[in-house]
């Protein structure tokens, strides 16, 4: 199998990026910018926190929770020693994480790119796992979950998707729990490796001072074509009601802290992209800071400036999250939710609605003017699906008012949500 | 890079990359810190930035700003050693990218300006219900302290550390001073750091664009200046005796924070002395702690020039804390007896370099490197500072190692684990 090259054109700025179908199966993604100093390399796998089945040869495996997290960890660890010292001889930063639906390692560099990506690119392609090194990754993920435990924003938002998630595995946490990561073996973590970090379930993004030629000199030499592995992620049926409308527990924080949670029915592709962007300016004009609903709540009382919402999708959930510190929650959501259909009832702010839209146009461009960002938008338009990380602008100028009224019906939808707080904890 | 001064301590900087699409604005107002002012200096960069007498609401505010295409306003309170400054930064969309062919540019500097000099006040006070609002998220943010338990760890260790120093001071104030923070105060306390305080701006643009310098002179000649004078290295004592403290908390993990003092360690042999410690992927705290024991996640470790000061610090269970402890005192004893190599030392270099180098793909860090070079007395640029790490032999390393005094250790406690080795 050739290479194969496309360009892409953004038609607002001009910008440009080429993707690459490489001869082992890799999508390679590259955004020339040698204006810039530094240049960003993300090598990453479609294997997150969710990916807790599959069947490989008719059999099916069940994975412990933060599976795809204690690889990352260990993919680090070589023979002879941690391979971030060998990123670092270079004067390149290199780290990792892992999330919901992904784990990406990369790195950035001013110096010696060629060298850092043939690096990137053997060490997460080469497992090396054994009893002695997993067991001891152990005690430190240990801490790690031990930290997030004792972080409220973080529980807040994991209860939440206990309270939200049937069968899809968006809890426990993406680091696991202090139990199922002492199910995790050397023996697992490769066969998962073998099936996962296959290069047609990859892919490879940079961008900043870099070229394609030198990106697809370097992957040429160091990603080889292996066959592909008779297997198959498994994700059970998700109800569209959440399991329970109000999670609640106590820890040690000052003030009462809450995530609403709204569940709606996933997409895929460029649907997905186009909808999160309708949602965010839903939420926009529900809930920003320009809007009516928002300094009503400012001025009861009933929210601080804590309050923030995002749309939270990804393949098999999308749901509209608002989160901050209040003494009432239950007003809160209760306020978006007559809101919502006050406006469904009165009809949309027209000139609000121009003026958000013209803002989401400065982000859109603003977000692409640096190496990292550019080189993150990349590796998300993989993910997501979409041909071109350059969609945005395009998708922006075709959200329409009515566009707002759907989704302002079918994703705010009062018996789809489900409350999350954490109360104070006696001191 | 243009520098000059716009009126009596108020120094202009400009710097032009043509690779950017947006222009940044970074104005920081220094001010001395005292127990009755900081709520008032952490309530105000949000006061100026949320509404103005032009915007007279966050609603109206919020508006205008989304309205150009998603600029920024916004405030913060930074520390600099004993004292601190009103961090205000405003960011816009270039006028070349504006749809409509408008000035982005002229608009943002008639609403940041518009801000300084008429802020949302009537009557020599902050109007409500803004100054309302600003002042209960400043008790909540207060009441919420604890909420992250790391940052809280820190600034526990640093009122351990820096006692009876305005350092010691947290960003917020204390609570009974935050309750009695009045409008009329907080606009009299403006008025005061318009008049005396040194002002540093730092402008990063695609182009030269003249007004904006010409604009701020203007805005800044209507205040009759004497400002006051500013040192951002005022050394903390050392103490006597280590000082100890801890507190219980229902967590599940410990946090440890230690922090040393020194005497005085030239810049770039401190650069090279925390490379080595414990900013280096290789350094001594990760590899030994971390990677070769298990202890912790973490082991970090965060440098206060200007106090003369680090502290390092780590979260793990409290049977390891006394492991941890001794773990970081043998590690500083190895930089003494000079156990680190030659590599270890090019690293700590490369690191700088990197990272300076890096600085100038972004607005904000190219703003955020030229403050630091600022604040820091400091006239080398990157790359003379690191031609003098490169002239840092391991003698100096390790007698700056020796300088480190042990001054205090924080711990604050889990009462989870507490309770399960009560129950053993």
């Amino acid at each position: 199998m050739q290479n194969e090259i496309h360009y892409l054109t953004d038609p607002c700025t001009g910008d440009v990026c080429c993707r690459i179908r490489h001869s082992s199966g890799l999508e390679i993604r590259v955004a020339e910018m040698p204006e810039f100093s530094t240049a960003y390399a993300q090598f990453s796998t479609r294997f997150g926190s969710i990916h807790r089945c599959f069947r490989e040869n008719g059999k099916t495996v069940f994975l412990p929770a933060g599976t795809a997290h204690y690889m990352e960890h260990k993919l680090f660890e070589k023979e002879d020693g941690d391979i971030a010292v060998r990123f670092d001889e270079l004067g390149a930063a290199c780290n990792a994480f892992t999330d919901f639906d992904r784990t990406v390692y990369h790195f950035h560099t001013q110096r010696g790119f060629d060298k850092a990506l043939g690096i990137l690119l053997r060490f997460v392609m080469t497992p090396y796992f054994t009893e002695r090194t997993v067991s001891r990754e152990r005690s430190i993920i240990l801490q790690e979950i031990m930290e997030m435990l004792d972080d409220p924003a973080s529980q807040v938002f994991n209860q939440l998707l206990r309270g939200m998630y049937h069968t899809l595995p968006l809890y426990p946490d993406v680091l696991g729990t202090p139990e199922s990561i002492m199910e995790i073996t050397p023996e697992l973590l490769r066969q998962c490796h073998r099936i996962f970090y296959h290069p047609q379930n990859m892919v490879l993004c940079c961008a900043g001072n870099v070229s394609a030629k030198q990106v697809l000199a370097v992957a040429d030499r160091f990603v080889k074509p292996v066959p592909l592995p008779d297997a198959e992620t498994v994700f059970l049926t998700e109800p569209d009601m959440p399991v329970q409308n109000r999670v609640s527990q106590r820890m040690a924080v000052g003030k009462q802290q809450f995530m609403i949670g709204f569940k709606s029915r996933p997409l895929s592709g460029t649907a997905r992209l186009r909808e999160s962007l309708l949602c965010s300016l839903t939420l926009d004009l529900l809930t920003g800071s320009a809007a009516p609903l928002c300094q009503k709540m400012l001025h009861d009382g009933l929210i601080n400036d804590t309050f923030d919402t995002e749309c939270f999708a990804g393949d098999g959930w999308f749901a509209v999250l608002a989160e901050g510190e209040s003494d009432d929650p239950q007003a809160v959501l209760d306020a978006i939710c007559t809101e919502a259909e006050r406006v469904l009832r009165e009809g949309i702010d027209e000139t609000l609605f121009s003026v958000l839209k013209k803002a989401a146009y400065g982000d859109s461009i603003l977000g692409m003017n640096d190496p990292e960002s550019v080189c993150t938008a990349l590796t998300d338009a993989f993910m997501w699906d979409c041909e071109s990380p350059y969609l945005r602008t395009q998708l922006l100028a075709s959200l329409t008012t009515e566009d707002v009224c759907r989704c302002l019906r079918e994703r705010f939808r009062r018996d789809r949500t489900c409350l999350s707080v954490i109360a104070p904890a006696p001191l | 890079m243009p520098e000059m001064m716009l009126g009596n301590g108020i120094r202009y900087t400009e710097i032009h990359d043509p690779k950017f699409r947006s222009c940044l604005l970074n104005i920081l107002f220094y001010v001395h810190r005292s127990q009755q002012t900081a709520p008032i200096h952490a309530l105000l960069p949000d006061l100026l930035t949320a509404s103005s007498a032009a915007f007279p609401s966050s609603a109206s505010m919020t508006l205008a700003l989304e309205s150009l295409y998603a600029a920024e306003f916004c405030g913060k309170l930074s520390l600099c050693g004993d004292d601190a400054a009103l961090d205000l930064t405003a960011s816009w969309l270039n006028d070349d990218l504006a749809l409509g062919g408008e000035s982005v540019t002229d608009a943002m500097l008639s609403l940041v300006t518009g801000a300084l000099l008429h802020p949302n006040a009537e009557n020599g006070a902050f109007c409500d219900p803004e100054f309302r609002i600003a002042k209960q998220n400043l008790l909540d943010d207060i009441d919420c302290a604890c909420n992250d338990k790391r940052i809280y760890t820190l600034r526990r260790a640093a009122a351990l550390a820096y006692a009876d120093e305005p350092a010691a001071i947290p960003p917020t104030g204390l609570r009974r001073d935050a309750e009695n923070a009045a409008p009329e105060e907080a606009f009299r306390l403006w008025q005061e750091i318009l008049r005396t305080s040194q002002i540093e701006i730092v402008c990063v643009l695609p182009q030269p664009k003249p007004q904006i310098a010409e604009k701020l002179r203007e805005c800044f000649s209507a205040v009759p200046r004497t400002p006051e004078t500013f040192c951002f290295h005022v050394p903390s004592p050392k103490k006597q005796r280590c000082a100890y403290q801890e507190e219980l908390l229902p967590v599940g993990q410990t946090k440890l924070a230690v922090t040393y003092k020194y005497d005085s360690i030239p810049r770039e042999v401190l650069l090279m002395l925390c490379g080595i410690l414990g900013w280096n992927s290789d350094a001594l705290l990760f590899t030994e702690l971390r990677e070769k024991y298990g202890l912790c996640y973490y082991c970090c470790l965060e440098c206060s020039s200007g106090k003369q000061a680090i502290t390092i610090d780590t979260g793990t269970n409290a049977a390891n804390i006394g492991a941890l402890r001794i773990g970081i005192d043998t590690q500083i004893e190895a930089i003494r007896n000079g156990r680190f190599s030659e590599k270890m030392m090019q690293k700590a270099i490369l690191r700088y370099a990197c990272r300076a180098a890096a600085a100038s793909d972004s607005p904000y860090d190219l703003a955020a490197e030229e403050i630091n070079r600022l604040q820091h007395e400091d006239p080398r640029s990157a790359d003379e500072l690191t031609a003098a790490m490169q002239a840092v032999t391991p003698a100096q390393i390790a007698d700056a190692a020796k300088q480190l005094r042990l001054d205090s250790v924080f711990v604050l406690r889990a009462e989870r684990e507490e309770a399960a080795f009560d129950a053993e």
